[in-house]
């Protein structure tokens, strides 16, 4: 069983827009699947949420995958056996709907990835427990986050 | 003394050698004449025998101007040859410590190379005495000093000369002189007034102490100028000091109000553009890294539970193909057992229990598949799990530490442009390091300026201070020289004064004597015994003054120009007299002047008697024939000179025209 479209709300594809300006990643697909990853790898179940697909955007799930589609179909069956959930091509497809949209939801959340930093920051630190703190050990560096405003150093 | 002989050789109008014997016959006939016409060499005779005994010193009728080599030059007779010269000769005998001697005075000279060169020796007893020859002029001057040969070597002008009124004060004063040696008195005198005159030259003038006081001035002048340029220069470091302090001052409040980063914004723009680009670079890499597998690190455990449920669905799938291969052996298994005649029965529960064997295994498959991947997707999973997470991990971590290394530089240089002040606020800063810089310029140049000159005055007053002691140095040497001098003045007038006091009193001393030796002379001459008492020779004035026998002054004008000359002749012989020195007398023209009846005075009174040997040299209007007979008794011999045109010579004969030749 495959799903054949990816589809994305308005409100998600105004959350691309953003990731793309953030982390200057030109390909909506990469950012969908970092989305989706994020959404994954997070515990809880997406709640259930009405969503609207007109005047959103749409892309094959080949696009999505690239060449790891089967693998990211095999993760979402994968999550919804974990969640106790059918694995019926409607199942998968809304899930698969919740997952991305909560993704796109965490990334383009305020503050929470200004900058390309941001994003791979978060595929190889996730286990560290620390969302944006010191991202190098070096002792004598500042603690600023990167973000060209003076604002920072003075939380910090 | 006494004269043997002369001997000239082409000297003067003498060409060759010729000899005149002079030595008298007898003491009675004292007399020798030598006749001759004016021209014929009757003087040159007198040079003849003058320059034998004088050489250099003596005086000679024809020396006229130039030095005593041009005399000697031009005293080669003419008709002589290149390589010969002239010679003249005297012989003489002289007592010397009441011993007689006879000596032989010799000089000659040859022109060698255009230079005149003159040889003279003597010869004591015939013999050449060497130590003589070399010290023949002291020894010529003890025997008869050049300066009072005039006395006994005379011409009748110089008779004439002393006749004259007017000239005979300071002939006398000069024959007096000479004859007393006072001559070197008067030459004392005279040298001690040029040394006088000298060291009154050299007396510091006031102009040169002016000098001194001018530079010493001077000195001053730029000693104090110095003084003041020193204050000046150091004045002048004092203000350059200020003036860094104050451009320290600015440049500090510059720095401290961001001055430097002003300065450097550029810089740091240049920078932040440049880690910029650095960090674009990286997120490029980041961004391709984002695009690959990166996300799946998230969902390792995820992955991993897929694998592992992957290889059941394997197996699983494995146990399906089985399953159709059990099938079909199944079917061939019943078609054998029926072929076999098996029972129906058997047949059919074999069949079933195959069935039920093969539901069993397909429902345990079908139950299980989920994923289904595919043997691409397996490898492509394959290649993640197995390239290892942590790899990839690792890598990511590397290029993520790098971004962020540029990120904190570039908000190290962006908070440091933060800090740049805008250049409204810097202005005043710049402008008054700006200015504190022109001050601090200023003053150094004026500093420099303030050496400079110090320096300039400094070398000025080292040379004025050099002067100065040089000058003070000579002050010093002059007022030595000047009190040596003022002795030397002091000295020198006194010495005069006792010169002249000596002069004096020895003039005084002698001319008692004197005036009675020409009273007895001149009585002698004029005949007039009665005439003349006293003669007096004023010892300061050598005015002389006659007395008549009453006492009165007798005027000179009162005599005749003949009596005159005869008191002249007087004063001659009184002079010889009052020398002490037993000299011969040789008058060139006695009579020249005078009249007949003066000249007899002369020839009777005078001539026979004037010394022990007489030479007279005349010519023939003076003593002729009559004269001659009057002289005759006194005479001891004769002798003519002709000049014979033809030979460029003169010749020598005996006698006189008058008389016989020889003795007479």
């Amino acid at each position: 069983m495959s799903l054949e479209t990816v589809r994305i709300s308005p409100q998600g594809r105004e959350q691309l827009s953003r990731l793309k300006r953030y982390t200057g990643i030109e390909h909506w697909n990469i950012l969908c699947r970092w989305a989706f990853c994020v959404s994954i790898a997070e515990a809880t179940k997406p709640p259930s949420t009405i969503m609207k697909v007109d005047g959103g955007v749409e892309m094959t799930w080949r696009t999505f995958g690239g060449s790891q589609s089967e693998l990211y179909l095999a993760l979402l069956k994968h999550r919804c056996m974990s969640d106790e959930l059918g694995l019926d091509e409607k199942t998968l497809t809304e899930q698969f709907r919740l997952h991305l949209h909560r993704g796109l939801s965490y990334l383009a959340a305020n503050k929470e990835i200004r900058s390309i930093g941001d994003l791979v920051g978060r595929a190889c630190r996730p286990r560290l427990g620390e969302g944006r703190s010191s991202k190098i050990t070096d002792a004598t560096a500042p603690t600023v986050a990167v973000t060209g405003s003076l604002d920072a150093v003075q939380t910090r | 003394m006494i004269i043997e002989e002369v001997c000239v050789q082409n000297f003067g109008v003498y060409r060759g050698q010729h000899k005149l014997r002079l030595e008298p016959v007898s003491k009675k006939r004292p007399v020798v004449i030598i006749g001759a016409l004016n021209g014929s060499g009757k003087t040159t005779l007198l040079d003849a025998m003058q320059l034998a005994l004088y050489g250099k010193i003596g005086t000679y009728s024809s020396r006229g101007e130039g030095g005593y080599d041009d005399f000697l030059r031009r005293a080669i007779n003419h008709k002589a040859l290149g390589h010969e010269g002239a010679s003249v000769e005297l012989a003489f005998r002289q007592a010397r410590e009441g011993v007689e001697q006879q000596y032989r005075a010799k000089r000659a000279w040859r022109v060698v190379d255009g230079k005149v060169r003159e040889t003279f020796e003597i010869l004591r007893d015939g013999a050449i005495d060497p130590l003589l020859s070399e010290h023949w002029y002291e020894y010529v001057e003890e025997l008869l000093p050049a300066r009072i040969a005039p006395l006994f070597f005379f011409d009748g002008e110089k008779v004439v000369e002393l006749a004259d009124v007017r000239q005979a004060p300071a002939l006398l004063r000069v024959a007096i002189q000479s004859l007393l040696g006072l001559d070197i008195v008067q030459q004392l005198k005279v040298d001690l007034g040029v040394l006088a005159r000298r060291k009154r030259a050299e007396v510091a003038t006031d102009k040169e102490r002016a000098n001194l006081a001018n530079v010493q001035r001077e000195l001053d002048e730029l000693e104090a100028r110095y003084e003041a340029a020193h204050q000046e220069y150091a004045s002048c470091n004092g203000a350059v000091e200020q003036a860094q302090l104050k451009l320290e001052h600015a440049q500090r409040a510059f720095r401290d109000n961001g001055g430097v980063l002003f300065e450097q914004q550029s810089e740091l723009e240049r920078e932040r553009a440049e880690l910029e680009g650095q960090r674009s670079k990286v997120e490029d890499d980041l961004r391709d890294l984002a695009a690959g597998e990166l996300p799946l690190l998230l969902l390792r455990d995820q992955i991993e539970e897929i694998a592992r449920a992957d290889s059941v669905e394997r197996e699983l799938r494995a146990g399906l193909a089985l399953v159709a291969v059990l099938e079909s052996r199944d079917d061939w298994l019943i078609k054998l057992a029926k072929k076999e005649k098996a029972s129906g029965a058997f047949v059919e529960s074999i069949k079933r229990a195959l069935a039920e064997d093969r539901k069993k295994r397909k429902v345990a498959v079908q139950a299980n598949v989920t994923f289904e991947l595919s043997d691409e997707a397996r490898r492509a999973m394959e290649a993640l799990r197995l390239d290892g997470f942590s790899e990839r991990e690792k890598m990511t971590l590397q290029v993520l530490r790098e971004y962020e290394q540029k990120s904190v530089a570039i908000g190290d240089v962006e908070r440091k442009l933060a800090a740049v002040p805008d250049e409204e606020s810097l202005r005043t800063y710049v402008e008054a390091v700006k200015v504190a810089q022109g001050r601090m310029l200023d003053a150094r140049n004026r500093a420099v300026e303030a050496k400079r000159q110090l320096g300039e005055i400094e070398y000025q007053r080292d040379i004025i201070r050099k002067e100065l002691a040089k000058s003070l140095e000579a002050e010093v040497e002059r007022h030595n020289a000047d009190s040596d001098a003022a002795r030397v003045l002091s000295f020198s007038s006194r010495a005069a004064d006792s010169l002249t006091r000596f002069e004096g009193a020895v003039i005084r001393h002698h001319i008692r004597r004197l005036e009675d030796y020409v009273l007895q002379s001149l009585q002698t001459l004029l005949r007039k015994d009665q005439l003349i008492s006293k003669v007096a020779i004023d010892p300061e004035s050598f005015s002389l003054t006659l007395t008549d026998r009453d006492g009165q002054p007798f005027s000179m004008e009162r005599l005749s120009a003949g009596e005159r000359q005869l008191l002249a002749v007087s004063l001659l012989w009184g002079l010889a007299k009052a020398s002490g020195r037993p000299m011969p007398t040789i008058i060139d023209t006695p009579l020249g002047r005078l009249d007949s009846e003066h000249r007899s005075h002369l020839v009777d009174r005078y001539f026979p008697r004037a010394s022990h040997q007489v030479i007279l040299l005349s010519t023939d209007m003076e003593i002729d024939a009559t004269y001659y007979r009057k002289l005759q008794p006194a005479v001891s011999h004769s002798y003519t000179l002709t000049f014979d045109s033809t030979r460029g010579s003169t010749q020598i004969t005996d006698g006189l025209p008058f008389a016989e030749g020889g003795f007479a």
